[in-house]
C-alpha cells in the first residue's frame, strides 16, 4: 500500500515539473501576498491624518491647544483655514481629514467659568480613519479639559490638588484590551494574520486544481490505473505531493506577519499544527475532487474564485457574525475558511484549544466530509476511465 | 470596413455569450458580489456586542450603570459572572466578548470622593468588536461622570448652574461628517463593488482572449486580411457593451437596494466607471498574454484581489500606509476609483475636485491600452507563427 502511494506520488511529481509555472505561482503568490498586505498595515495605526486649525480665538490657549494637538502622532498639520464652511473642500482635495475649530472668545469664555465649546469636524467616509480620528481628538480636548477642571476646583472651591483630581475625574476607566495588547485600533495584528488565511485558502484549494483534470487528457504516461489498482493509494498519492506543497507554504505565510511585522503568534501547541494540517488537507482534497469531477480545470477554478472572493470579508473575520442578519450568518458559518480561520485564531491568538471551537470543529468536519466524498469519486472515476480505455488520447 | 468590424464584434460577443465559464463570470459576479456584501454589511453597525457584567459590589450605582450600560445599543449583557478570569472562556466560545467590572466598595468610594476604578475587559482580537465595546462603555460612563461630578460640586457649595460648567469646562463637540451614523455598508459597499467588477471583468476578459486564436479567426472570416487594430479595437468594444451595463446596474445596487447615499455628480461617475472598466479590459489582455494560460491568468487575479482592494485605500487610508505603498497605489486605476467614488458619493465633492483622479485614469487607461493592443498583437503573431 506504501510503496503504491508513493508510485503514485512520484508519478505526479514528474507531471508537476512538466509546467512549473502553475506551482511557482502558488508558492511565491501567498508569500508576495502577505508581504504586501503586511507593509501596507506596517504602521499598525492609522497616523499622520492632515489636519487643519480654523483658530478665531487667536489666543494663548488656542496656540497651546494647537500645540497639544499637532504633538499627537495621529495627526499630522495640513494648514490653517478661514472658517469651518471650507471643510468638504478641504476632504475634496484631500488637503485635510478633520478640522478642529477654537471659537472666538474660547479663552475668555472659560477665564469666566463658563463652559468653552470646541468643535471638531472629522471626515467619516472612511469609518475606520473617522474613528481613530475622534478616539484621538476625544483624547487630546479631555486631557486639557481634565487640566482645566482641575484648575477651576482648585481655584474656585479651594479644594487641595490631591482631592481635586478625583472630582475632576470621578471614575477611572481601566481597560484591558485581550488577544491584541497593543490595541489603539492595531490593525496589523487583526488584519494581516487574517488575511494570510486567504492566502492559506487560495493556495490549497488551487494547488491540486488541475491534478484530477490532467488524467483525462490522456497525456499521462503511464495511466493511473498502470501504477495502482487501489483507489485508497490512488487518492492519497495524488494528493501527497500537493500536500506538502501547499502545508510548506501554508506554514510560512501564517508566519510571515510574526517574523517580519511581529504580529503575535503562539504556534507551539500541538493543536496549530493539528489543525493547520487538517485545513490545509480539506482544500487540497476539495481542489482535487472539483478538478476530478468538473474535468474542466478553467470552469474548477472559477468555482474556487466565486468561493473564495467573499470568504475573507464574508467570513465573520472582520465583520463580526453576530453582527450579520441571520441568514447570512449561516453562510458565514459555512463557509470553508471561516473554520479554519477562526480555529487558528483561537488558538493562536487566544490560547485556546480544540475544545473551544465547536461551530467551527463542525464546518471543517462537514467540509473535510464533502471534500473527500467528490476526491472519492473523482478517484474512483479516474481509475474506471483508464481501465475501461475512454481516456482521451492527446 | 465597418461592417467587417460589426461582424468581427457580434464575433467577439457571440463567442462570450456562448461559454458559461466567461458569461457567469462577467455578467453574473458583480451582482452576486453585490448583493452578497450588502447582505453582509445590512445592519451598517456592530451593535449589541454580547458582554458579561462582573459585580462584585452589589451597590444601588453598580446596579444603576448596569442598566444604563444594558439600554445601550452598542453592547448587550448576555450574563453576570463571579470573577474576569471567567470571561476567557467565554470569548472563545463565542458567547461573550467583553466585561465590565464593578470593584468592590465602588459606591462607597464614590461617595467618600475617591476615584474608583470601572475595570473593561474586551476581545480586541476583532477592533470592531472592541471599539463599539469602548465606546459604549464611554458614553454611557461619560454621563455619570458628568452627573456625578455635578452633584459634588454642588455638595461642596457651588451654585448648581456653575456646578454643571465646571463639570465639563472644555466641551469637544466632535461632528462625524459625510457618514454621520458610522454606517459600515455605506463606507464600505460602493468600494467592493468596485473591487467585485474589476476582478470578474479581468478573469472574464482575459479568458476571452486567451480562448481565442489567429487560427479561429482565420477560419471565422476566410479569405479576409484583418488588421490587429480593427481585431482589437472590435474585441474591446464587444466586451464593454457587455461589462459595461452590468457594471452601472452594480454600482447602481449599494445606493438604490441598500440605501447608501449619493452626493455628487452622477455624469462624472458614469464616465469614471467607463474609463475604469475599459482600462480593466486592457489590463486583462496584458495579463492573458503575459500568462499564455487561461487558467494560470485566472489564479493570478483571485491572488490579487484582496491585495489590489486593500492597497487601493479604501478600508486602510492611503495617507497612513507607506509611501512606496502610496506610490504604488496611485498607479492603479482602482485607487483612483475609488477615491473618487467616495468623494463623489459620500462627501459631495464637486466636479472640479474629482478631475484629478478621472485624469489620472484616462492617462492609467491610454498606458494599459497601448500595452493592451501591443499584448494583441504579439498573440496574434505568435499564434500565427505556432500555426506555422
Amino acid at each position: 500500500m506504501i510503496r503504491s502511494i508513493l508510485n503514485v506520488a512520484e508519478r505526479e511529481w514528474q507531471w508537476l515539473r512538466l509546467e512549473p509555472k502553475y506551482i511557482v505561482l502558488v508558492i511565491v503568490a501567498p508569500i508576495l501576498f502577505v508581504i504586501a498586505l503586511g507593509t501596507m498595515y506596517s504602521p499598525k495605526k492609522v497616523l499622520h491624518v492632515p489636519i487643519a486649525i480654523v483658530d478665531q480665538d487667536h489666543s494663548r490657549l488656542s496656540r497651546e491647544l494647537t500645540r497639544g494637538i499637532l504633538a499627537s502622532e495621529t495627526y499630522s498639520f495640513g494648514g490653517y483655514a478661514g472658517s469651518a464652511e471650507e471643510f468638504p473642500a478641504w476632504v475634496a482635495n484631500d488637503r485635510a481629514h478633520v478640522f478642529f475649530v477654537f471659537p472666538k472668545g474660547l479663552e475668555r469664555t472659560l477665564m469666566s467659568r463658563q463652559s468653552a465649546r470646541v468643535q471638531v469636524l472629522i471626515d467619516n467616509s472612511n469609518y475606520l480613519a473617522g474613528s481613530a480620528e475622534a478616539g484621538s481628538a476625544s483624547a487630546i480636548l479631555a486631557t486639557f479639559s481634565v487640566g482645566a477642571e482641575l484648575h477651576v476646583i482648585e481655584a474656585v472651591n479651594g479644594v487641595p490638588k490631591d482631592s481635586a483630581l478625583p472630582r475632576a475625574v470621578p471614575f477611572d476607566i481601566g481597560t484591558r484590551m485581550w488577544f491584541n495588547p497593543a490595541f489603539n485600533a492595531n490593525y496589523l495584528n487583526f488584519m494581516v494574520a487574517g488575511l494570510a488565511y486567504v492566502a492559506v485558502q487560495l493556495a490549497g484549494l488551487l494547488v491540486a486544481i488541475r491534478a484530477g483534470e490532467s488524467e483525462y487528457s490522456g497525456s499521462r504516461a503511464p495511466y493511473l490505473h498502470e501504477v495502482t489498482k487501489s483507489a485508497w493509494a490512488a487518492l492519497l498519492g495524488k494528493l501527497l505531493p500537493y500536500f506538502c506543497i501547499a502545508f510548506l507554504v501554508s506554514v510560512t505565510v501564517v508566519h510571515l506577519p510574526h517574523w517580519f511585522f511581529g504580529a503575535p503568534l503562539a504556534d507551539n501547541d500541538l493543536s496549530f499544527w493539528l489543525v493547520l494540517a487538517w485545513f490545509v488537507g480539506m482544500l487540497v482534497t476539495l481542489g482535487f475532487g472539483l478538478s476530478c469531477l468538473i474535468r474542466d480545470s478553467l470552469y474548477a477554478t472559477e468555482i474556487c474564485a466565486i468561493l473564495t472572493l467573499p470568504n475573507f470579508l464574508a467570513s465573520g473575520y472582520t465583520w463580526p457574525i453576530f453582527a450579520m442578519p441571520k441568514a447570512m450568518r449561516i453562510l458565514a458559518y459555512g463557509l470553508p475558511m471561516n473554520s479554519g480561520a477562526f480555529m487558528l485564531r483561537k488558538i493562536t491568538l487566544m490560547g485556546g484549544t480544540l475544545a473551544d471551537c465547536g461551530n467551527q470543529l463542525a464546518g471543517l468536519t462537514a467540509w473535510s466530509i464533502l471534500a473527500f466524498v467528490l476526491a472519492w469519486r473523482g478517484t474512483r472515476q479516474i481509475l474506471k476511465a483508464g481501465t475501461e480505455g475512454t481516456v482521451t488520447d492527446a | 470596413m465597418p461592417n467587417l468590424w460589426f461582424r468581427l464584434c457580434l464575433r467577439e460577443l457571440k463567442r462570450i455569450l456562448g461559454d458559461r465559464r466567461i458569461v457567469v463570470l462577467l455578467l453574473g459576479g458583480p451582482f452576486f458580489y453585490a448583493v452578497l456584501f450588502g447582505g453582509v454589511y445590512w445592519n451598517g453597525r456592530t451593535k449589541q456586542v454580547p458582554i458579561v457584567i462582573v459585580d462584585q459590589d452589589h451597590s444601588h450605582l453598580s446596579r444603576d450603570l448596569t442598566t444604563a450600560l444594558n439600554a445601550s445599543e452598542n453592547v448587550k449583557i448576555v450574563g453576570w459572572v463571579n470573577s474576569t478570569d471567567d470571561l476567557l472562556p467565554l470569548v472563545r466560545r463565542e458567547i461573550a466578548y467583553a466585561c465590565i467590572f464593578f470593584p468592590p466598595q465602588f459606591e462607597r468610594d464614590m461617595l467618600a470622593g475617591k476615584q474608583p476604578r470601572i475595570g473593561v475587559v474586551s476581545d480586541a482580537s476583532n477592533i470592531l468588536i472592541a471599539g463599539s465595546v469602548a465606546n459604549g462603555v464611554r458614553s454611557v460612563l461619560a454621563t455619570y461622570q458628568v452627573g456625578i461630578d455635578r452633584i459634588g460640586l454642588e455638595t461642596s457649595g457651588m451654585p448648581v448652574e456653575a456646578a454643571g460648567i465646571s463639570a465639563m469646562p472644555l466641551q469637544p463637540a466632535i461632528r462625524l461628517l459625510f457618514n454621520p451614523t458610522s454606517n459600515y455598508s455605506f463606507f464600505i459597499l460602493m468600494g467592493l463593488v468596485c473591487i467585485a467588477i474589476q476582478s470578474v471583468t479581468r478573469m472574464g476578459c482575459g479568458v476571452a482572449l486567451e480562448l481565442d486564436s489567429a487560427d479561429q479567426l482565420s477560419r471565422a472570416f476566410p479569405g479576409i486580411r484583418l488588421s490587429n487594430a480593427m481585431v482589437f479595437a472590435s474585441k474591446v468594444a464587444a466586451t464593454a457593451a457587455l461589462a459595461l451595463p452590468v457594471a452601472y446596474c452594480a454600482i447602481a445596487l449599494p445606493f438604490i437596494l441598500f440605501g447608501a447615499p449619493y452626493r455628487g455628480n452622477v455624469f462624472v461617475l458614469l464616465v469614471a466607471l467607463t474609463v475604469f472598466v475599459v482600462s480593466q479590459i486592457f489590463i486583462a489582455y496584458i495579463y492573458a498574454y503575459l500568462c499564455k494560460s487561461a487558467v494560470l491568468c485566472t489564479q493570478i487575479h483571485m491572488f490579487m484581489s484582496v491585495v489590489m482592494f486593500t492597497l487601493s485605500g479604501f478600508t486602510w487610508p492611503y495617507y497612513a500606509a507607506p509611501v512606496a505603498i502610496q506610490r504604488i497605489a496611485f498607479l492603479t486605476p482602482l485607487f483612483h476609483m475609488n477615491c473618487l467614488i467616495r468623494k463623489s458619493a459620500l462627501v459631495g465633492a464637486p466636479a472640479s475636485s474629482l478631475y484629478p483622479h478621472l485624469t489620472m485614469l484616462v492617462v492609467l487607461c491610454i498606458l494599459t491600452g497601448i500595452w493592451g493592443y501591443t499584448a494583441v498583437c504579439n498573440k496574434m503573431k505568435t499564434d500565427a507563427q505556432g500555426r506555422a
